[in-house]
C-alpha cells in the first residue's frame, strides 16, 4: 500500500495559498505520475517517456495553475498525455504495422531476486491481458485501488468524481476481474 | 473496502486466484536513477527550446516573406482564372471610347505558343475565359447577345466562316459595347482571314485598336503580317 500521507500531501499542506515550484512538484509527485500512467494504460517501455512528457507540460503550465487540487490537475495532464500516446500507438499499429508489446516495469521495489523478477513479470503480463478486456474507466480505477494502493478518497480527488462513483466502479470492476480470472482457468491453479 | 489482494484466504477460488495474482504485482516505483534520468531529459529539452528561441523570428520572417511573394504572384492569376474575363468588361460611359475601358490583360498563353499555333484561332480560344459550368449559366453571365455569339462560334466550328462573320457583325451592331465584343472582333477577322477576305486586315486593325493587349493580339498581328 502507498503511504497515506504522501510527500505531495506534505508539500500541499506547507504551501496552502502560495505558489509551488516545479522542483517541489517534480520531487513529490514523480512516482504518483508514473503510477497513474501505468493505470491509464501506458506500456512499460513508454512509462519513462510519458512521465517526461507530463512534467514538460507541468513545467509549461505551472504558472497558470490555480492552486486548487494539484493532484487532480496532474492527473488530468497525465490522462491527456496517455490518451494522446495511445492514439499515436494505435496509428502506428494500424498504419505502420507492428507496435510495442508490454514488457515489464522497471520497478525499483525488490529487483534483487531473479526468480522474483521473473514471477512478477509473468504476473504483470497475465494481469495486463486480463485487464485489457475491461473498459478503460473500470480498469483505471481498479488498478489505482488494487495495484497502486490509492484510497477511494484519493481516487475521487484525482479523478474529480464523487466517492460513491469510485466505489461503484470498483465494485463492478472487481466482479468483472474475478469473472475474467475464473474464465482464464487461473483459479484452478490456486490451492 | 479491503483491497482484493488481501483476500488470499477467501473461500471463493476465483477471488483467491485474483488476490494471488494482484499480490505479485507491487505498486510501481521508478528508481532514483530513472528519476534523475528523466529530470536530466526535461532540463535538456528546456535548454534546447531556450537556445533555439532566438531562431524563431529568423525562421518566421523568411517564411512570411516567401508566403507573401507567392501569394502576390499566384493570387492575381488565380483570380483571373476563376473570374471570367467578360465580367471585367463594362459598358463604357457615354462618349468614352471603348478601348479606354478594355481589359488590359496580357496574353501569355498565346504569346508562348509555337508559331504554327499562332496561325489560327481555335474555337476554344474564342470562348470567354473559364466559362461557367452550364451553357445556360454561361449565356447569362456573358450578357445580352451571348446566344448570338454562341451561334457564331458554332458556325465557325462547323467551318461556315461566312455565317460566323455575319453573326459577329450582327452582334457588334446590336451590342457595340457588349461583353463579348473582343470575341466577336476576333471571330470576324479570323473568319475573314480563313476565307482570304481582304477585310481581314481591316478587322484585325480594328481589333488591335480596341484591344491593344487583348487575348487574340498575336493572331491579329499574324493576320497583319501576312495579308492576303
Amino acid at each position: 500500500m502507498v503511504q497515506r500521507l504522501s510527500p505531495l500531501d506534505v508539500v500541499l499542506e506547507q504551501h496552502q495559498g502560495s505558489s509551488l515550484s516545479f522542483e517541489q512538484v517534480y520531487a513529490t509527485s514523480f512516482n504518483d505520475v508514473a503510477r497513474w500512467i501505468r493505470a491509464l494504460g501506458g506500456l512499460p517501455a513508454d512509462v519513462e517517456d510519458l512521465t517526461q512528457e507530463v512534467f514538460l507540460v507541468v513545467r509549461r503550465k505551472l504558472s497558470g495553475f490555480d492552486g486548487r487540487n494539484l493532484r487532480g490537475w496532474l492527473y488530468r495532464i497525465a490522462q491527456r498525455t496517455v490518451r494522446d500516446y495511445r492514439r499515436r500507438a494505435w496509428f502506428r499499429r494500424v498504419f505502420l504495422g507492428g507496435g510495442s508489446t508490454p514488457d515489464h516495469y522497471d520497478n525499483a521495489v525488490s529487483d534483487n531476486n531473479p526468480g522474483e523478477i521473473y514471477e512478477r513479470k509473468e504476473a504483470e503480463g497475465l494481469l495486463h491481458g486480463l485487464l485489457a478486456q475491461m473498459s478503460e474507466v473500470r480498469r483505471t480505477t481498479f488498478i489505482l485501488f488494487e495495484v497502486e494502493g490509492y484510497s477511494g478518497e484519493e481516487i475521487a480527488e484525482m479523478q474529480g468524481i464523487p466517492l460513491n462513483t469510485v466505489w461503484t466502479r470498483l465494485h463492478h470492476a472487481r466482479k468483472e476481474f474475478v469473472r475474467l480470472v475464473a474464465e482464464s482457468g487461473r483459479a484452478g491453479s490456486v490451492q | 473496502m479491503r483491497p482484493l489482494r488481501e483476500h488470499l484466504d477467501d473461500p471463493d477460488l476465483a477471488i483467491r486466484a485474483g488476490a494471488a495474482l494482484l499480490a505479485k504485482v507491487p505498486p510501481l516505483e521508478l528508481s532514483s536513477t530513472q528519476r534523475r534520468r528523466i529530470r536530466a531529459r526535461i532540463d535538456a529539452v528546456g535548454a534546447e527550446r531556450h537556445s533555439l528561441g532566438w531562431l524563431r523570428p529568423a525562421f518566421a520572417v523568411p517564411v512570411l516573406l516567401i508566403v507573401g511573394v507567392a501569394s502576390a504572384t499566384v493570387g492575381p492569376r488565380l483570380y483571373h482564372a476563376v473570374v471570367p474575363q467578360s465580367a471585367f468588361e463594362q459598358a463604357p460611359p457615354r462618349g468614352q471610347p471603348a478601348h479606354l475601358t478594355a481589359p488590359q490583360t496580357p496574353a501569355p498563353v498565346v504569346a508562348a505558343a509555337s508559331p504554327a499555333a499562332r496561325d489560327t484561332i481555335t474555337p476554344e480560344q474564342l470562348e470567354p475565359e473559364k466559362p461557367t459550368a452550364t451553357p445556360a449559366a454561361h449565356v447569362e453571365a456573358s450578357g445580352p447577345g451571348a446566344s448570338l455569339m454562341m451561334e457564331a462560334l458554332q458556325a465557325r466550328r462547323a467551318g461556315d466562316t461566312a455565317r460566323a462573320q455575319e453573326l459577329t457583325a450582327e452582334y457588334q451592331k446590336k451590342y457595340p459595347n457588349g461583353a463579348l465584343k473582343e470575341e466577336a472582333l476576333a471571330i470576324s477577322f479570323e473568319s475573314a482571314a480563313a476565307r482570304n477576305d481582304s477585310s481581314a486586315v481591316r478587322l484585325a486593325q480594328k481589333y488591335l485598336a480596341a484591344f491593344p493587349h487583348g487575348r487574340f493580339r498575336a493572331q491579329a498581328e499574324q493576320v497583319l503580317a501576312n495579308p492576303h
